[in-house]
């Protein structure tokens, strides 16, 4: 990563956040984010959303010589070492006696945060060449989805009918079974060991999908002839005038063991009556998304499978990635901020 | 060579056509933000690389001193 050597003006201090300055952060959000956002507004939320394996708070400051925060970098661990995290929440006010001050907040939280990688999902787009000047690499989400045959489309824009492919009909022995109890996954989830692999602890999961305060998440465990495979498929029912669609949120383990789920997932679209299901993904092999009876949906594509829906808007939308180069990582929707509400 | 440097801030802030180009910041209103832009595209079209120690305001803050940072770096 190429290091911006710029010094802080006099008084001006770089640091990572304490807990008594919850409140300014707040504010801050409110005066310089969006005066409505659930994280200016909501500090249970807030502090369920960023102190998570610490009693810190996950974000990095730039203040003033007056103390002031003039800049925050909110951050994600994924796990009580923070080796992998991402990043969320960047925002620098604009200021003569300071540039680059977001970039200083980003070389802070990589030299000091004592972590591995750095990720980021969600980017706003005017960023994205601070990020490739950086050596970071860029790219986007991709998305995929795969309508319910028996079910009118409400949500969704689809405009190719569906054809029937043999994977789909035949069960192949692949089931998804939901997981209800906390302790009984503390026991037998394992973090995937590649180490390309983005490293997800179970208190991260359980905490993210399991403790969520807002939403309802559910976890599947995949078995192989009723043998688990320690691979697990996390989703969420989003609905709008009486219609539901499944979003994949986040996919921990083998991600070849998608290509079995064809029959699986025709099963849950129809038990949970939901119109369609999508998956947004970075890393995972076309060909397994494609086997597992996914289409590939791009943001000028004639269909349309919504991203939004508080309020529910009609429209394919990118979410740009960063990620350190050489990492070939595996990045879902869940990851970073993606899946909150705001 | 200034007329490229203008067409490669054009990209960022059209405004850059018709400026004098003798003070950018207030008269075209970088920011920040636009100098990451504007050393993405001068890298590529200049193919040059444009080191951290490089991006101060002075360098940016007028055509004839993006033209002199150029120089240095070609």
């Amino acid at each position: 990563m190429r290091k911006l050597s710029n010094e802080l003006p006099s008084g001006y201090t770089i640091r990572f956040a304490e807990r008594t300055d919850i409140s300014a952060i707040m504010r801050f959000i409110e005066k310089y984010w969006k005066e409505n956002h659930i994280l200016a507004k909501d500090k249970d939320f807030f502090e369920y959303e960023f102190s998570i394996h610490t009693e810190k708070i996950n974000f990095v400051l730039l203040l003033d010589a007056e103390g002031d925060i003039v800049g925050i970098l909110g951050f994600i661990p994924y796990d009580e070492t923070n080796r992998d995290i991402f990043t969320v929440m960047w925002k620098v006010l604009e200021h003569d006696e300071i540039m680059f001050g977001g970039v200083l907040l980003l070389q802070y939280l990589k030299e000091f945060g004592e972590c591995r990688h750095i990720y980021t999902s969600g980017i706003n787009e005017g960023t994205r060449n601070i990020y490739r000047y950086l050596g970071l690499q860029t790219d986007n989400l991709r998305h995929y989805y795969r309508v319910n045959k028996n079910m009118e489309q409400h949500l969704a824009v689809v405009c190719e009918k569906e054809k029937k492919t043999e994977s789909e009909i035949r069960d192949n022995g692949f089931k998804m079974t939901l997981v209800e109890d906390v302790e009984m996954f503390k026991m037998k989830y394992h973090p995937n060991p590649n180490p390309n692999q983005i490293a997800k602890s179970s208190d991260y999961i359980i905490h993210r999908y399991f403790e969520h305060p807002r939403y309802k998440y559910f976890v599947y465990e995949i078995c192989e002839d009723n043998v688990p495979c320690n691979s697990y498929i996390i989703a969420r029912i989003q609905e709008h005038n009486g219609s539901k669609a499944l979003r994949v949120i986040d996919y921990l383990g083998d991600t070849y063991l998608i290509e079995g789920l064809s029959c699986a997932i025709e099963q849950l679209l129809d038990e949970l009556q939901c119109e369609y299901i999508d998956f947004y993904e970075y890393g995972i092999d076309d060909k397994i998304l494609e086997h597992a009876g996914f289409k590939r949906n791009s943001i000028d594509s004639k269909n349309i499978i919504p991203n939004y829906f508080s309020p529910y808007i009609c429209q394919n939308i990118n979410i740009g990635i960063v990620f350190e180069k050489d990492t070939n990582p595996i990045i879902f929707k869940g990851d970073g901020d993606q899946d909150r509400p705001s | 060579m200034e007329q490229r440097i203008r067409s490669v801030i054009a990209k960022v802030n059209p405004k850059a056509l018709e400026c004098k180009g003798i003070d950018l910041i207030s008269e075209i209103g970088i920011d920040s933000h636009d100098i990451f832009n504007i050393v993405v595209e001068l890298e590529e079209e200049f193919d040059i690389e444009i080191d951290p120690a490089f991006l101060k305001a002075e360098n940016f803050c007028s055509l004839a001193n993006i033209e002199k940072m150029i120089q240095k770096l070609s």
